[in-house]
């Protein structure tokens, strides 16, 4: 996420306002400690123009 | 995210400010079991409407009637569990799924402590001391759940903060 987000060329502040949530919350999930809701994935997977699976993957043990 | 069984946001500050009496006025409460503080609920008096309780005329158990008593003990627990759910149950600034979640999460722990506690109370505590310890029962969830959901919206400020 954080590289699809630098490919946009956009900040965490401004990404977070995109998608309706805060800095923190973007920042928490850039950094895997917080799992997004569904409604959440694909606003982001919208707004990159990117199919869902090419911004989150799954990890081992989810 | 939408979040609509939250108070406005101001409620949290109606909270904070509200807390500070009534917790000491608590606290005031369950220390003048044990020692001589000058803690009477006879302190105010009103007549109040009554579901159950002792009949103002005779021993029995008597429903739904209007009795003048001591007010002071029900003045400080309502007015400490309006102060915590003013905190706890308020919307902040910056509220969305994340928040949404950690409130979700430090409900559920609080629920189990508080519960815990319960029982290990009931067993381990008895006679009078059992009373005051029902009372602090009463607004053990939402204090431990207020304290939780705090320390836990403070370390995810802070920590974003830094990084």
């Amino acid at each position: 996420m954080k590289v699809e987000r630098a490919i946009l060329g956009i900040t965490q502040q401004e990404l977070a306002e995109a998608v309706g949530v805060s800095r923190q919350t973007i920042n928490a999930m850039e950094a895997g400690k917080y799992v997004p809701s569904a409604v959440l994935v694909l606003k982001i997977a919208r707004l990159f123009k990117k199919p869902v699976e090419t911004v989150f993957i799954l990890e081992d043990g989810d | 995210m939408n979040s609509n069984y939250l108070l406005p946001s101001y409620f949290k500050k109606i909270g904070w400010v509200m807390l500070l009496p009534f917790l000491i006025g608590n606290i005031w409460m369950l220390l003048s079991d044990s020692m001589d503080l000058g803690f009477d609920d006879e302190l105010l008096r009103c007549t109040m409407f009554q579901i159950v309780g002792a009949s103002p005329t005779s021993f029995d158990v008597d429903y739904m009637f209007f009795c003048p008593t001591g007010i002071m003990i029900e003045i400080m627990v309502v007015g400490l569990m309006l102060s915590l759910i003013f905190i706890g149950f308020s919307r902040e600034q910056d509220e969305d799924e994340c928040i949404e979640k950690m409130r979700l999460v430090s409900v559920f722990q609080a629920l189990l402590l508080s519960q815990v506690s319960i029982i290990l109370g009931t067993l381990l505590i008895y006679e009078v001391s059992y009373l005051s310890f029902l009372m602090v029962s009463v607004y053990m969830t939402l204090l431990v759940f207020v304290v939780l959901f705090n320390f836990r919206l403070r370390n995810f400020r802070m920590q974003s903060n830094e990084e």
